[in-house]
């Protein structure tokens, strides 16, 4: 008896986690994947490491520690001096015009790359609400 | 006689192996510079197109969707653009007066569009007298010449704003004007929440507002009352007909407007690429005109380079010619075959983004980006095909070849190429005599190596490249201005005017 108690909130508790999870990370990544090929590796490169002085890393970047300004700088463009792993940038990045679902399958496959690594999934709303 | 073959097989080696690595002329840095630049137009980003309407009055386009003009060094902001779709290396791109501009007011321009003209069109196909719309002469006077002003237009739309709007179409007022109205207030006519209605109307002022303060400081803000209105608007983006979600991405649009003062008024689209896509590569796009008035313009392959630059009954990969009203000249090279894009003018390219009419020699010299070690120089013939990508001295940028053919029978082969690439765009040739020694030079914007590169043209042959400019930045334009001077346009710097010393 005890057994199936357990088991019925096991199962609750999956289809649950199916209901409220929209998009899993594994398909996120590789839409991710290809949004990042298409619009970033350009300058930034496909091993993420971009050149130095000219396009900042985003391979074990210090920059990403702050996810929301990551998220907003691909958002809005990002424009001005800034300092990655010590070194001084000052360029231009212009918005690309990903919509909420691509930037955050975007940020999920930066996050999730190259050495990086997180546990926090971001998601079309978390990017919808940053301004 | 061992020794000679030796010889002889080291020397086609090492040539052999010098094409491979560089293609002659190597560009050069001047012996002496005798010029300089002043800055005349500061602060930009990413300034793409510019067009004189005197060398005191300048137009240039940012990408980020921003059209300035530029009179006697004040840069204030020209409000009234249709939607920019900015995606990738999308945008609002190229900007040219009418070569009638003095007496029209007339301005095209080209910029990226989400607008979904294909299926626009199909709707346009079932006649809109067989739906039971209200009958009444005025009204469908007015259609007519709504669907003149407006040749994309929804059927769906059209019904709702005769809906909402037959009272006054009845009592005989200016359909357009109305039309315009509707659009302004309902730019996604499925939105039927009063709530969201009312949300878009307040961003859409405030949003104008902006435009009209021309406030730089207030351009983020702008940004982001944008993403709001985004963000309302993707509720509704689904056909109102089947449920169907409107296709996504977009293509290279080519507008007509009149320019009065600093408002762009009368927009019609008179070119738009099909079919939309989600990728960001590609959109070309410059235009230019030739001394008997026709128009050309180009769209880059759009990031399928399989598909699009050798099918001519797509768009992209192409170099379009139109009239200046926006109608196919009677003898475009496609007129006579079926189902093309008639406004074709050639095609197999992969991203023109500089071009300019050669008034020497009447011909079109345009360049476009090549993949590593392909970007090429071409003049522009009716009809031909420049083998993009069937052939090409470039190879993939990740190292993998595209193709083992550099020539084939019926594609046409460059005037010059770049190995290695320099990203090239923008053109123009100098004409005048402001610069003595560079009289009849090409010049070409590079991206990649921040430089202006001047080319000696001797019999159609390029003999001699050189360095002009170098480091000075990303370099999207060059132009030579009514006064003769060339003009540079420079990424995150702005417009250079080169000065002689």
């Amino acid at each position: 008896m005890k057994f199936f108690v357990i088991f019925y909130f096991v199962l609750l508790f999956k289809i649950s986690l199916n209901l409220f999870t929209k998009k899993p990370l594994k398909e996120s990544l590789l839409d991710g994947k290809e949004i990042y090929n298409d619009f970033c590796a350009q300058c930034h490169l496909e091993d993420g490491k971009g050149v130095k002085g000219i396009y900042p890393p985003l391979a074990k970047s210090d920059f990403l520690v702050n996810v929301n300004r990551t998220i907003s700088s691909i958002k809005y463009g990002l424009k001005g001096p800034i300092t990655v792993n010590g070194e001084k940038y000052n360029s231009i990045m212009v918005s690309q015009g990903l919509d909420d679902e691509e930037i955050s399958d975007v940020v999920n496959y930066i996050l999730n790359s190259w050495g990086n690594s997180t546990n926090k999934l971001i998601t079309e709303e978390i990017v919808a609400l940053i301004e | 006689m061992k020794k000679l073959f030796l010889t002889i097989t080291l020397i086609a080696a090492s040539i052999l192996s010098c094409n491979a690595q560089e293609n002659p002329p190597k560009v050069q840095s001047p012996n002496k510079i005798d010029y300089s630049y002043e800055t005349i137009v500061d602060s930009l980003d990413i300034p793409w197109g510019m067009s004189f309407i005197n060398e005191n009055d300048l137009l240039v386009t940012e990408k980020s969707g921003i059209l300035y003009r530029i009179k006697n060094g004040i840069k204030k902001r020209v409000r009234g653009l249709p939607p920019v779709y900015v995606r990738g290396q999308g945008g609002l791109l190229d900007i040219a007066i009418s070569p009638n501009y003095r007496e029209t007011k007339e301005v095209y321009f080209t910029m990226s569009s989400e607008i979904d003209t294909y299926n626009n069109i199909s709707l346009l196909t079932n006649s809109i007298s067989n739906e039971s719309l209200i009958k009444s002469e005025l009204i469908d006077k007015g259609i007519e010449l709504i669907r003149e002003e407006y040749p994309f237009v929804f059927n769906e739309t059209l019904k709702d704003f005769i809906e909402t709007f037959k009272d006054e179409l009845k009592n005989g007022s200016d359909p357009i004007e109305k039309f315009q109205l509707f659009l302004d207030v309902n730019y996604y006519p499925d939105i039927k929440d009063e709530n969201d209605l009312n949300q878009i109307s307040e961003l859409n002022s405030k949003i104008k507002k902006i435009e009209i303060s021309n406030d730089k400081k207030l351009y983020d803000e702008e940004k982001k009352l944008k993403n709001r209105l985004r963000l309302i608007q993707k509720k509704y983006s689904f056909l109102p007909q089947n449920g169907k979600r409107k296709a996504k991405g977009g293509h290279t649009a080519l507008y007509k407007a009149t320019l009065e003062d600093l408002e762009i008024k009368n927009i019609k689209m008179i070119y738009k690429g099909d079919f939309n896509t989600k990728k960001g590569q590609h959109w070309g796009s410059r235009i230019i005109f030739d001394d008997n008035n026709y128009l050309y313009f180009t769209i880059g392959d759009r990031g399928n380079r399989d598909v699009n630059p050798q099918d001519i009954s797509r768009d992209g990969g192409k170099v379009y010619r139109l009239n200046l009203d926006g109608s196919i000249p009677d003898d475009n090279p496609f007129i006579g075959t079926e189902n093309v894009r008639k406004a074709i003018y050639s095609y197999g390219h992969r991203n023109p983004q500089g071009m300019v009419f050669n008034k020497k020699t009447k011909k079109i010299w345009a360049n476009e980006h090549g993949p590593k070690g392909g970007d090429e120089i071409n003049i522009i013939k009716p009809g031909k095909n420049y083998g993009w990508p069937i052939i090409t001295y470039g190879i993939n940028y990740s190292g993998t070849i595209i193709t083992n053919k550099t020539s084939m029978d019926g594609m046409e082969q460059p005037l010059y190429y770049w190995v290695p690439s320099i990203a090239p765009s923008g053109m123009a040739f100098s004409t005048s005599n402001v610069y003595p020694k560079w009289k009849n030079s090409l010049f070409v914007g590079s991206l990649k190596f921040e430089y202006l590169e001047r080319l000696e043209i001797i019999n159609e042959k390029i003999v001699k490249r050189e360095k002009i400019l170098e480091s000075i930045g990303r370099v999207r334009n060059v132009k030579e201005g009514p006064d003769g001077y060339l003009y540079v346009a420079v990424e995150g710097k702005g417009i250079l005017k080169i000065t002689p010393n």
